[in-house]
């Protein structure tokens, strides 16, 4: 059953272009914002598992900091090589100045 | 009255807690305290620091472990395994919640000076001996973020002494026990063979499973002065739910003779150094280590064969069993120092992949400083059980599964079967024949 996390304040939320890393019911979840739109997908890269909220943004895309593969934010898909796996993604949202992440 | 409240986190008002509850000799406070200072000094490792980058610390929770718990006094009955309950040990020491539960010393070896006792005591009773080698030429806290930790907090341990020419012919036995659910446990481990003299000690680290994190920090430490022998076997059996940190180093002087065998087979996350220094000349050490993952355990070994004198020879073998969504890292360096001549290094990391989603990295490195050398090799392994192995087993009339139990039998057997202690081995064998056919099947 799906879970609502509060993840922050509103204010913790990252800025245009930027990510965070939250922790959600012990999994680590990244947060992006895309011209002000948020979207959250797990923080471990499918490939070597290494955090991709430190990953470059680009567009609807956030390429792993590591070897280069790269990850849907609306998804979590992997779109390109070394990774195959889809990272997961999460329902983000601000609500009563709170952060919040829904996790399965 | 209210009960006080647990306190949690590591930090200098439960060190200075620790510290005035124990009341230690002031060369034990003093080392604590330097200890914390290092600690504060060292920055916690990241995923860009290259012994950390496939290992992810974000779950860990140091802040919410009990540091100093205490005892749990409701648990009894006697520690000593029951596979081993007919053996004829030594001396056996038994260690619940970092308190002493058990313990026994046969009276041949104490009349020739041998000290087998648990750390607290040793620090008290023998703190010359204690304080000369506890945390100084081997692993000092300086070593690492987690053993500078463990200088400030450790809890309690084995001290093995054997003074020179003593021969310890019947093996010496540890069992730590503890309860860490939300709790932590620091045990510490220092072993230190005079001359000439000789012995064999297994010991094993087991807490019971439940929900909550808890935080373990291990050090062994083994010195042996020259000409001496060991054989040590360690086990860890943490609950699934347990961040496990430790570093084993053996430092070996002249014509020494080291058996290290580690095996791991509990624990959420178990990180960990196993190093021989071969200091002297003609050291013979044999490194063995095996373990086990399934579910989504994931075990990081980083092991140093370091060639300082001349003629020396290490011999490892690393193996690992993973099943589920287990992942193990395995990293290790055979280092040459120049002047080490005639040195012979062997390094072999073999890992066996159970299911689709286990993962293993194995990566072997070489440092090579010195021409005149026997020979240094590594090599490592990474597959599924062969399928023409299985074809013939099945063959005869095996099932699939029977068949790939009997392989990873073979597979795990090269390091279970030194094991000194022969019911031990026993144990040992079936325990973990048990862990694999269950998640075989899977």
């Amino acid at each position: 059953m799906a879970t609502v996390v509060e993840v922050g304040r509103a204010s913790d939320a990252p800025r245009p272009g930027e990510a965070i890393s939250v922790m959600a019911n012990d999994i680590p979840v990244a947060i992006f914002n895309v011209n002000d739109e948020l979207f959250a997908i797990g923080d471990t890269c499918t490939h070597e598992e290494y955090p991709l909220s430190e990953g470059d943004i680009e567009g609807y895309c956030v390429e792993c900091a590591l070897h280069g593969a790269r990850f849907d934010l609306r998804t979590g898909d992997a779109v390109s090589l070394p990774a195959t796996i889809n990272a997961g993604s999460y329902p983000v949202w601000i609500e009563d100045d709170t952060l919040k992440v829904e996790m399965p | 009255m209210t009960a006080p409240v647990a306190r949690r986190g590591f930090t200098e008002d439960a060190l200075a807690e620790l510290i005035e509850r124990r009341d230690e000799p002031a060369w034990m406070r003093e080392r604590r305290r330097d200890a914390w200072k290092t600690y504060l000094g060292i920055p916690m490792p990241t995923r860009q620091d290259e012994e950390w980058r496939r290992t992810d610390l974000r779950r860990l929770k140091l802040d919410e472990v009990e540091p100093q718990p205490e005892a749990d006094n409701k648990a009894k009955g006697t520690l000593v395994p029951e596979a081993e309950r007919r053996e004829n040990f030594g001396g056996f020491l038994g260690l619940r919640d970092a308190e002493r539960a058990e313990y026994r010393l046969s009276d041949d070896l104490a009349a020739q000076g041998v000290i087998f006792t648990d750390l607290r005591t040793a620090v008290r009773e023998h703190g010359d001996l204690v304080s000369q080698h506890f945390m100084t030429r081997c692993v000092p806290p300086s070593d690492s973020k987690f053993a500078a930790l463990h200088g400030a907090f450790w809890d309690n341990g084995v001290f093995l002494y054997v003074p020179r020419g003593v021969s310890v012919e019947l093996p010496l036995r540890a069992v730590t026990q503890a309860n860490l659910q939300g709790r932590s446990s620091l045990a510490h481990t220092l072993i230190v063979l005079e001359a000439d003299s000789q012995a064999v000690f297994g010991e094993e680290f087991i807490s019971p499973e439940g929900e909550r994190q808890g935080f373990s920090s291990r050090v062994l430490e083994i010195i042996l002065k020259p000409g001496s022998k060991l054989h040590y076997i360690g086990i860890q059996r943490w609950g699934r739910t347990v961040y496990d940190f430790h570093t084993e180093r053996a430092v070996l002087e002249r014509d020494t003779t080291a058996i290290v065998q580690t095996v791991e087979l509990g624990s959420a996350l178990s990180k960990g150094r196993v190093e021989a220094r071969l200091e002297g000349n003609g050291v013979n050490v044999k490194l063995l280590g095996l373990y086990i993952g399934d579910g989504n355990q994931h075990l990081d070994r980083y092991t140093l064969q370091d060639h300082i004198g001349a003629n020396g020879v290490s011999d490892l073998l690393f193996k690992g069993v993973l099943a589920g969504a287990a992942r193990s890292v395995y990293s290790g360096l055979i280092k040459v120092h120049p002047k080490a001549k005639g040195t012979a290094a062997y390094q072999q990391n073999r890992n066996l992949l159970l299911s689709r989603k286990a993962r293993a990295d194995s990566i072997p490195n070489l440092e090579i400083a010195e021409n005149d050398i026997i020979g240094c090799s590594h090599g490592a392994t990474i597959g599924k059980v062969d399928e023409e192995q299985l074809f013939y087993l099945m063959c005869r009339g095996l099932t699939r599964l029977e068949a790939t139990h009997l392989i990873v039998e073979g597979f795990v057997d090269p390091i279970v079967e030194v094991t000194p202690i022969a019911s031990l081995r026993d144990s040992l064998r079936a325990e973990i024949q048990e862990r694999v056919n269950t998640v075989a099947a899977e």
